[in-house]
């Protein structure tokens, strides 16, 4: 049976009950290794299906309420060249990497803190410093 | 509350929705402030998105 279509995901699952088994937090040394990793598999992909759902109502519950039309154009616009500028120039270098590794990269909170080798609470900050700054700025 | 708070409270939303209810994320988007700065989010997000 076929759960995750994305061929790219299916291999990040899969690269992830490696790195599981490399780090200690999966065991695959039991009984039936096959039938527990396939198991494993098994539970990482609904696990990824259930995040995506819920992402997927929270970006809906949030698209539409929300009173900026903005979101749903999908094409470069002036206002997002404007905001890149603005990354480019207004923020510091810090938090102007960790917004890029954020919001470019898509890379994950604990991603960022383990790159930088920085907490995840000062991922946050750096985080929040941006959007305020961009915010402040962004008319 | 402090505008770091909110924002940090929605920078953890929008990473891990699955810690919240669905009561709790109308509760936290109610607020006019952490509505703005979600907007900024998906402007944001979009511009480093839809750019390439």
């Amino acid at each position: 049976m076929l759960i995750i279509k994305d061929e790219e995901e299916s291999k990040d699952i899969v690269s992830d009950i490696f790195t599981s088994i490399w780090d200690g937090t999966i065991n695959p040394y039991v009984d039936k290794p096959q039938n527990y990793l396939l198991m494993c598999v098994r539970n990482r992909c609904l696990d990824l299906l259930n995040h995506k759902r819920i992402k997927e109502r929270v970006y809906r519950l949030l698209t539409l309420e929300s009173s900026l039309p903005s979101i749903a154009i999908n094409n470069d616009t002036p206002d997002m060249q404007r905001l890149r500028e603005m990354v480019d120039t207004l923020l510091t270098p810090r938090d102007r990497q960790v917004l890029i590794m954020k919001y470019e990269r898509k890379m994950k909170y604990r991603e960022i803190s383990d790159e930088l080798n920085i907490s995840q609470v000062a991922v946050y900050k750096h985080l929040s410093q941006a959007l305020k700054t961009l915010k402040a700025n962004f008319k | 509350m402090e505008t770091n708070e909110k924002i940090e409270r929605l920078l953890d939303m929008t990473e891990h929705p699955e810690h919240y209810s669905e009561e709790e994320m109308q509760e936290i988007l109610a607020d006019k402030e952490t509505r703005e700065y979600y907007d900024l989010i998906i402007k944001t997000d979009d511009a480093y998105t839809k750019s390439h």
